[in-house]
């Protein structure tokens, strides 16, 4: 039953022209930066040799995309998420799903997985162009594998804030300003937390990110994005039953 | 309990804080039969049929399909289920196709199934020319049978229908009724509405609901076969009970005012009797006029100042 | 009316529940902050620490504090972000780092106490011992942590019997405070008679000390402390003060020629001091001694020098100034070379055991000496029969990802890439298009 309602949020994506537009514009900004970044390196190639720890192509190259492509997730998200309950409600339509043998965990997790499987296609699509280098030279698949997954953890989180938002109310509009709301708060404890040792630093999003651009992939990392992603779609599936109250 | 009940619903009730939407509403429908639920807006027609649907929660009493109780077996129960609400559940985004596709998996029709029944509710509800245009290019009246199509694609045993007709033209009503009548062979259907004729038409029981009670029953065949050969006298001058009465022992004599009455089961020489005391007590007739809108008046009386 | 009432309550308790999942989120995320084990995925395990790290960490009883004098707002690659970055595998691997940021401009003091000159200074506190590390790189941290945690404290033997020193003599010239300062650093005293002990008896880091006996030792004793240098027990020798010969077995064992004089000192008269105290030229820093900073007075100093059939290696400690020699008439006569030759103390080693023939006794007790620093001399050259003569060498990761070359695969395959937006683009229209004329 999940996997229905996967293949028709699927597809009203895939049929909507914003979407195809979305992924192009999106792949125009990682391009930009990918090259910008080979070309830096390309320049400064020769002075590597004479540093005493010098970073490598990928840290030069592949791991700016992946810090780019988080900052424009933050924007993303909510145009995502936005029209997956609160369009439902703005058409009615949810009535047809309510009186189907179907649970909202089933509704819930089919729509999420979906928005996830669409996200999951950046960190992919920047993986695979990277990795285009790997013809011209060296580079460190693990800690590409590491960014890849830091990403795949980070659009979970905010494709679930999304998603509860969006069941919030019936105006997708109303849906997508709440998102981006809350992922602009994100973002400014994200540059005001510069120390490690201050509270704000333990709980903010981003910077539990941050680990996973250098490799390391911590435990209590992806801990803290799980736990997030689990409350937020809790959340969304008590909100969504409480509308038939 | 009729071996045959299919749709049950037990003292339902139901509370918006402290407003009585539903007050011990009792009902059953049977396979085969087409059932309306009548009332004016506000009654709860809309609220009853969103609890048995699975829409809404009720406060207490219990709704039963086939004997299943839907709050502790929903799954099984909804597979024969089929609900139109008021405003139909459409995607407006996919073509007729592929929105019965998809509410015939959502309904859990299995596989092999799946393309056939899609084919014949097509078929079924006239959607044949636009099987394959965007919902949201359609009008309203094929819009509102394709809202029927996902209704009863997975052949329900209980089709819940609110107000199907609200809003189209008077072609396109007469052609839902037709489909509604066609499908409900083998079928519970519960149909709501405020248009008595339309009740009358297509319906074999009727429901009067008012301010969440429900305050009136009937079968309509009977209440029309009743009704046949009806006539309500309209006179200039008063009437003497006494003599009608007197002279119509068996009939049953319904006093409107001082001026008219009805009377059943007319036939023509009792009218011809009724001609000859008017005009020999001068009480000057006016009307004769047949019974074939009191379900107007019981619902009228039933319903005004309360 | 009971319906009502349960209805309300519902919708209270709802409130409630969000209430109390919002801060079951907020517990939660802060508890998981303890599990700081992570998965080093990099090709070099640039942060995975090498064997010999996680040894050290893994052996620490005691909790490491570790301040870092750092500036709220740095440069890029020396912010606090980046020097948390470089403890990281640290901190992972052991919970007794203690990590502290610190704002030398909002504690002046306490970067002046630590003698801090530059941002992003790091300074280790272990066991009331501090080092500052202005480098910070894994050779530079696992080193001084090295040194700081002393794994193996020596154990302290003191030879009875032939008029040495006691050292818990007390007086101006007693050992006194020297041997205090060493008990307080950690080391354990104990007697040690030659005759009673049986040779293994003694534990694998233990030190014989010889305080200056004045009579020569038996040759059954020599033969025993010999015995327990080969099974790799250091030796603390310090020669006494008065005029002796020291040609027996033990010296001969070392494969060392001492001098029976001892040197007189021209210039120390200048300085209100006798001529037995030698003031040396120079101080060979190595090992404990690395970040020794003061200045040393040498009390009767004797020439050392080495036969070159030892099996010992040599290490000099201190270089004398030829000239300042007044009595260098005697030693020459007893064939002593006053430019090569070793002046007391010398460290010799040989596999394990390691051996210092020093100066008398007093020479560490600060009492007479003013502001020399030779109380802190002797302990870090104590430290040293703790300290493992390899420094620990933490190899350069090899990296072979510094080069690219832009080939024709890099630059076809990379360019597509740049195609893709617009075949996106032509999709999207071409769905739109399509659909529309449904």
């Amino acid at each position: 039953m999940i996997r229905t309602i996967f293949f028709k949020e699927l597809k009203i994506l895939f049929v909507s022209p914003l979407s195809w537009i979305m992924l192009g514009l999106m792949q125009i900004i990682f391009a930009w930066i990918f090259f910008s970044r080979v070309d830096y390196f390309l320049s400064i190639q020769f002075q590597l040799g004479r540093m005493s720890s010098p970073p490598g192509i990928t840290e030069i190259v592949n791991i700016p995309v992946f810090g780019v492509c988080s900052i424009v997730l933050l924007v993303i998200t909510p145009l995502l998420t936005m029209r997956l309950f609160s369009e439902e409600k703005k058409n009615q339509t949810l009535p047809l799903l309510f009186s189907s043998p179907i649970s909202i965990l089933e509704i819930t997790m089919g729509k999420f997985l979906s928005v996830m499987f669409f996200a999951s296609l950046f960190p992919i699509l920047i993986f695979l162009m990277t990795s285009s280098l790997m013809f011209g030279g060296n580079l460190d698949l693990g800690l590409m594998i590491s960014c890849v997954i830091g990403i795949l953890l980070l659009s979970s989180c905010l494709l679930s804030i999304g998603i509860f938002i969006s069941s919030l109310t019936s105006s997708p509009i109303v849906a997508a300003m709440g998102g981006f709301g809350i992922n602009l708060i994100l973002w400014l404890i994200n540059i005001a937390s510069e120390d490690p040792e201050t509270f704000i630093y333990k709980v903010s999003l981003i910077n539990h990110f941050e680990n996973f651009l250098d490799g390391t992939v911590y435990v209590k990392d992806i801990l803290y994005f799980i736990i997030i992603t689990f409350f937020m779609l809790l959340l969304t599936i008590k909100k969504i039953n409480n509308e038939r109250f | 309990m009729d071996s045959q009940t299919y749709l049950e619903i037990n003292n339902l009730n139901k509370f918006y804080d402290k407003h009585h939407a539903l007050d011990n509403v009792s009902l059953n429908i049977s396979v085969g039969e087409i059932v309306g639920l009548l009332g004016p807006n506000g009654a709860g027609k809309s609220t009853t049929m969103k609890i048995v649907t699975g829409n809404l929660s009720s406060s207490s009493g219990d709704v039963l399909i086939d004997d299943i109780n839907i709050v502790q077996q929903p799954t099984k129960t909804k597979t024969q289920l089929g609900y139109l609400p008021e405003v139909p559940p459409l995607y407006k985004e996919l073509t007729v196709y592929e929105f019965l596709i998809l509410a015939s998996k959502l309904k859990k029709i299995p596989k092999k199934n799946i393309t056939a029944s899609v084919e014949s509710t097509i078929e079924m509800c006239g959607l044949r020319e636009v099987r394959k245009k965007l919902i949201s290019n359609l009008s309203k009246g094929f819009q509102q049978r394709v809202g029927i199509a996902q209704a009863i694609v997975h052949n329900p045993k209980l089709v819940v229908l609110d107000e199907p007709t609200v809003g189209l033209d008077p072609n396109q009503v007469v052609q839902i009724r037709e489909l509604i009548k066609k499908i409900s062979k083998n079928k519970a259907i519960l149909f709501s509405s405020h248009i008595l004729s339309e009740v009358e038409a297509i319906c074999n029981r009727v429901y009067i609901l008012n301010f969440g009670k429900i305050i009136y029953s009937a079968n309509i065949k009977k209440l029309t076969d009743n009704l046949l050969n009806s006539f309500q006298f309209e006179f200039t001058n008063k009437f003497d009970e006494s003599i009608i009465v007197e002279k119509f022992p068996k009939s049953k004599i319904n006093i409107i005012n001082q001026f008219s009455f009805s009377l059943e089961n007319v036939d023509q020489l009792m009218i011809n009797k009724l001609l000859i005391l008017g005009i020999e007590n001068n009480w000057g007739l006016t009307k004769m006029i047949p019974l074939k809108e009191s379900l107007e008046k019981i619902f009228t009386s039933l319903t005004k100042n309360k | 009316m009971n319906k009502k009432i349960s209805v309300k309550l519902f919708s209270a308790s709802n409130y409630l529940l969000y209430f109390f999942i919002s801060i079951l989120l907020i517990v939660s995320l802060i508890f998981i902050d303890k599990f700081n084990h992570f998965y080093d995925l990099t090709n070099t395990r640039k942060f995975t620490i090498s064997e010999e790290s996680s040894k050290i960490l893994e052996e620490l009883k005691e909790n490491l504090d570790i301040l870092v004098f750092s500036t709220k707002e740095s440069v890029e690659g020396n912010t606090r972000k980046d020097l948390h970055k470089f403890f990281k595998p640290y901190l992972s691997h052991t919970n007794k780092i203690i990590l502290k940021f610190v704002d030398p401009r909002e504690e002046p003091f306490l970067a002046e106490k630590h003698k801090i000159t530059q941002n992003g200074e790091v300074v280790i506190n272990f066991n009331n011992q501090s080092a500052n590390i202005k480098e910070l790189t894994e050779s530079n941290f696992l080193n001084t942590i090295n040194k700081l945690t002393n794994v193996k404290i020596s154990n302290l033997y003191f030879i009875e019997g032939h008029g040495e020193s006691t050292f818990n003599s007390l007086g101006p010239r007693g050992s006194n405070r020297f041997f205090n300062s060493l008990s307080k650093a950690g080391f354990k005293f104990e007697k040690f008679n030659l005759f009673n002990e049986e040779i293994s008896e003694l534990p694998v880091n233990a030190t014989i000390i010889l305080l200056s006996p004045e009579k020569n030792l038996l040759k059954g004793e020599i033969k025993k402390i010999i015995s327990h240098i080969d099974l790799g027990i250091n030796l603390v020798w310090f020669l006494n003060s008065k005029k002796l010969d020291y040609e027996n077995e033990l010296s001969e064992y070392l494969g060392i020629k001492i001098s029976s004089n001892t040197v007189k000192s021209k210039r120390s008269v200048n300085l209100n001091m006798s001529e037995d105290f030698t003031i040396p030229k120079q101080i060979n820093k190595f090992g404990s001694l690395d970040d020794f900073n003061g200045t040393i007075v040498l009390p009767f100093t004797r020439i050392i020098k080495q036969n070159t059939s030892s099996k010992f290696n040599f290490k000099k400690i201190v270089d004398l100034d030829y000239n300042d020699i007044k009595n260098k008439k005697g030693f020459i006569d007893e064939q002593f070379d006053l430019s090569n030759d070793n002046y007391s103390p010398i460290i010799i080693g040989k596999n394990n055991a390691k051996v210092i023939v020093s100066t008398s006794s007093d020479f560490f007790s600060n009492e007479n000496y003013g502001l020399y620093s030779n109380l802190e001399f002797g302990i870090k050259l104590f430290r040293f029969l703790n300290y493992e003569i390899n420094k620990i060498f933490i190899a350069e990761k090899t990296r072979d990802d510094l080069s690219l070359l832009i080939n024709n695969r890099v630059f076809y395959s990379s360019n597509f890439f740049l195609i893709l937006p617009i075949i996106f683009f032509i999709l999207g229209f071409f769905v739109w298009w399509k659909r529309k004329r449904y």
